[in-house]
């Protein structure tokens, strides 16, 4: 990075350029209500509180980024009317506004009813390294229970890197507050040996996912048995195609291996060029081809056939996939001096 | 292209467009989004050292000009200590800061302070729910006894549904609180404002002890360790829940007490409301 550098008095808050605001000014980026659309929304509601505007109007009900410039708005609203009246109208939400939320209510409840949900992670035993899968079931602490019940009943299928199922275990139950670890042994006791491939998680009967994302810990011996090394990776919670690329910075690290993990939860199989980009400038091409439920799990040296080692040690390497259908991608590294790994999501 | 619907796609297909009639046009090219900035924290000491690096690919396929400024705050929540800015990158250029720089230029002996990175382009707006071109921080120690490779956290701009109410909270699953093992929490406040913190354990058989509260400085940040927590009536593995009066992000390691070292480092994630 060569560009300006500043220290001290000299440096701006907000010094992005003026070219690079776009012509909209939103509150809530997720819905895209503008600042004029929230000031039209917080009058015809007669100053309603953040939370009523959130129920009817949904915004600030995804990534909550602007809750306090909401409140801020109803706030300035509320004293400007209050040292102009006397006495103020009630809150009031349009009957449309109503209708709506109590429609978008009964959707989800329908939906939540009668479908599973499902999450996917890689998994992998082999000599020195194994998963198990972790979860907790903890109640939203201001609720007086946990809106999933006493307890929420799952089931869990594994599949092998070509995709073939190899195993389902069926009522799993993880009660409220608490939190396991279960490893492929307690989960599939008949799957022996080494094993690549993908656990596919299916909740029955889910409100709200609230702390139950799946993950898993990778397990790895490292020289001292008494303590074996664990490292955390969880889902990739997105069901949709992705708008940047499945990517690693500096995958190239000295004195480790860099080994890719990909679980295709898709019925249909990805292909796509893995584009290896050293600081020179060099691009080298290869290409995945991972079947409907199948997983990949390559040390990226071989796979890009490096051979000299100032391209495995290149601290700039930028390593991307260019298909942007939906996939999930890990990256993983090999201390090669003690066997330690690290485990992380693109 | 009609004539290849069956009469049910032909229903659904018509539907669509009677709705998306009467649905209010966007002005072509403008998606409305703006480019949000992420949160991290930077090391740097006589053990431990951070790699910063910034791809624009991480969430963008269009091709434009990016540039990405980096923050770095101290005791001042109102004006960093350093701020580097980039020059022009393309969609598949990578810059990468070193913290043995941030620290020379700093002025610091050394770091362990709240950063951000404001990424974005002045020709294109984001596409998708995401608006964030996230940085990825690549933390070791000298000895090579330990690496994290973690993204920066989202202020703004996440792809997902997350709940609050009068608190936020962060949650973490299945950490290992034992004798030999000790669970670490650093907590950064993105906010100008103050922020308070509690963490909380629960065990795997639900009972639970909590921690707090605990002041974090606008744009600073907290290291949390369990070393008093009731280690004998906590059944690992243990759920941490990280909870603030704003909206803050957790990163959870663990420590290996008797080398002292830490051991893995990762990040939390919200209630998810969907």
């Amino acid at each position: 990075m060569n560009g300006e550098r500043s220290v001290g008095k000299d440096c701006n808050a907000c010094s992005v350029s003026d070219e690079s605001q776009p012509a909209r000014r939103n509150v809530c980026n997720c819905y895209q209500i503008t600042y004029e659309q929230m000031q039209r929304i917080v009058d015809e509601t007669n100053g309603a509180s953040f939370e009523t505007l959130r129920e009817n109007y949904q915004v600030g009900s995804r990534c909550t980024s602007c809750e306090y410039e909401i409140k801020d708005m109803v706030r300035v609203w509320q004293e400007e009317h209050a040292r102009g009246m006397v006495g103020m109208a009630g809150v009031q939400i349009p009957l449309g506004r109503r209708i709506g939320a109590s429609w978008r209510g009964i959707k989800t409840a329908i939906r939540h009813h009668f479908t599973l949900r499902r999450f996917a992670i890689f998994m992998i035993r082999r000599n020195d390294i194994s998963t198990s899968l972790a979860l907790s079931n903890l109640a939203f602490p201001e609720d007086r229970s946990n809106v999933n019940g006493k307890q929420v009943e799952f089931m869990v299928t594994l599949f092998d890197v070509d995709g073939r199922k190899l195993a389902r275990r069926t009522g799993l139950v993880l009660r409220d507050g608490c939190s396991v670890e279960l490893s492929l042994e307690d989960l599939f006791p008949d799957v022996r040996g080494d094993i690549t491939g993908m656990m596919i998680i299916d909740y029955r009967l889910l409100r709200q996912v609230g702390s139950l994302r799946p993950y898993c810990v990778f397990n790895f011996s490292h020289g001292v048995p008494a303590r074996p090394g664990r490292w955390h990776y969880h889902d990739k919670y997105a069901a949709h195609d992705y708008n940047g690329h499945y990517h690693c910075n500096h995958p190239f690290q000295p004195n480790q291996e860099c080994w890719m993990a990909i679980s295709n939860p898709l019925a249909s199989s990805y292909s796509s060029a893995v584009q290896l980009r050293l600081a020179d400038g060099t691009t080298i091409s290869r290409k995945v081809d991972v079947p409907p439920l199948g997983s990949m799990w390559v040390e990226l040296r071989s796979f890009f056939g490096l051979q000299r080692p100032s391209e495995w040690s290149d601290p700039n390497a930028l390593i991307w996939l260019e298909n942007k259908k939906r996939l999930m991608v890990w990256f993983a590294w090999k201390q090669l001096s003690d066997g330690r790994w690290i485990v992380q999501h693109h | 292209m009609l004539s290849t619907l069956s009469p049910s796609q032909l229903i659904r297909h018509s539907v669509r467009r009677a709705i998306a009639a009467f649905q209010p046009r966007r002005p072509r090219g403008v998606s409305g989004l703006e480019w949000a900035p992420s949160a991290n924290f930077v090391v740097h000491n006589e053990h431990a050292s951070t790699s910063i690096s910034f791809a624009p690919c991480t969430t963008s396929r269009q091709p434009a000009r990016y540039f990405w400024e980096f923050r770095l705050y101290g005791r001042n929540p109102l004006e960093p200590i350093l701020v580097r800015r980039s020059d022009v990158m393309d969609l598949h250029g990578q810059q990468t800061i070193e913290s043995a720089d941030l620290c020379r230029e700093s002025g610091l002996p050394q770091l362990f302070h709240y950063c951000e990175v404001m990424a974005y382009s002045p020709d294109v707006t984001p596409r998708g729910v995401s608006s964030v071109l996230v940085s990825y921080h690549h933390f070791r120690s000298t000895d090579g006894s330990f690496d994290a490779h973690l993204p920066a956290a989202y202020i703004w701009g996440a792809a997902r549904f997350t709940r609050t109410e009068q608190f936020h909270y962060e949650n973490f699953p299945a950490a290992q609180c034992t004798a030999d093992s000790r669970i670490v929490v650093i907590t950064l406040n993105p906010f100008v404002r103050p922020v308070n913190i509690w963490i909380r354990l629960v065990g795997a058989d639900g009972r639970s002890w909590e921690d707090g509260p605990f002041r974090i400085a606008g744009k600073g940040l907290h290291r949390w360790e369990s070393a008093h927590a009731p280690l004998d009536t906590l059944v690992s593995p243990v759920g941490v829940v990280a909870r603030s009066d704003s909206k803050t992000a957790s990163f959870v390691g663990s420590i290996d007490v008797p080398s002292g070292r830490m051991t893995n480092l990762e990040h939390m994630h919200p209630f998810f409301a969907a």
